[in-house]
């Protein structure tokens, strides 16, 4: 079970949370080509290592917030808020 | 034949008792009487400002997990969401002063007062019957008075009030109230 720091109530189990996908994903504008938008739509990126997610406190307070995860260990790297730049973790 | 199905469970569905259920040695769940409960949550452009609203007499608490206040106690919830409880007001009149003192159009101040039922488990095995169905840190400091946390106890999302050393108080919505309360009796049972 990973153990999650809700930037707002601290750590919790993960049961507390709902993982919601990719974080940092932009919508392109609405006259890109269908390939493109189908790549926005439908592609994710699925690395070996740091994965840049969104997570929800669901069961606390409900809040969505942002998770850097290290895909190998599981590994929580970082944890910031919506609107927060996305940290610098290297590779 | 669906609908008698139907029936036989609705009657089945055990009325949530009150008074004291005892759960393990020296331990009681008790089901709190009825009290004004109201759900607030401010617009995103007011919550920088939210430290600065009172309710009653009381500044809203800005800091995660804090309450503040007698009657009505505030408890935070969320960045944006509280919780109000009143022994001495009546929902509705409680949710116009919370509107009152917000002073916004949009913000919701709704009373939920029969939508959630509020237990006390107060003993010496507290702290253990809630490690059985959380893994909220229990240790001296969060649980003190003055602390409040949702979490999730017992697969439902319940919020644990702190009330003294070997009582909290647990808020939950009432249509799995029930459960929780044979929850506690199962594990007390486990102990
Ligand atoms: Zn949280």
């Amino acid at each position: 079970m990973l153990k999650i720091t809700c930037p707002w109530c601290g750590p919790r189990d993960e049961p507390e949370f709902t993982y919601g996908g990719q974080s940092h994903v932009a919508r392109p504008s609405f006259d890109v080509d269908d390939a493109t938008w189908a790549r926005y739509l439908f592609v994710r990126d699925n690395p070996k290592g740091i994965h840049f997610e969104r997570w929800c406190h669901t069961y606390g307070c409900a809040q969505w917030f942002n998770v850097a995860r290290d895909t190998v260990s599981h590994e929580v790297l970082a944890v910031y808020r919506m609107g927060e730049p996305k940290p610098e973790l290297g590779a | 034949m669906a609908e008698a199905a139907t029936a036989v469970a609705l009657a089945a569905t055990p009325a949530l008792a009150t008074g004291e259920t005892p759960v393990a040695e020296g331990t009681v769940l008790r089901v709190l009487p009825p009290r004004a409960l109201v759900r607030l949550q401010l617009p995103r452009r007011a919550i920088a400002a939210a430290g600065t609203l009172r309710i009653g007499d009381t500044p809203l608490p800005t800091t995660p997990g804090r309450c503040a206040g007698d009657d009505p106690a505030l408890l935070w919830l969320a960045p944006d969401g509280w919780l109000l409880i009143s022994d001495h007001h009546d929902g509705a009149a409680l949710a116009g002063e919370a509107r009152r003192a917000c002073g916004e159009r949009t913000v919701a101040a709704v009373d939920v007062s029969d939508a959630l039922v509020g237990f006390e488990l107060a003993g010496a095995r507290v702290r253990e019957l809630l490690s059985r169905g959380t893994g909220l840190e229990l240790s001296d400091e969060t649980l003190a008075p003055g602390r409040c946390a949702r979490t999730r106890l017992a697969q439902l999302a319940v919020i644990v009030r702190p009330r003294a050393a070997e009582r909290v108080e647990l808020i939950v919505d009432r249509g799995p109230a029930a459960w929780l309360r044979d929850w506690f009796v199962d594990a007390g049972g486990l102990l």
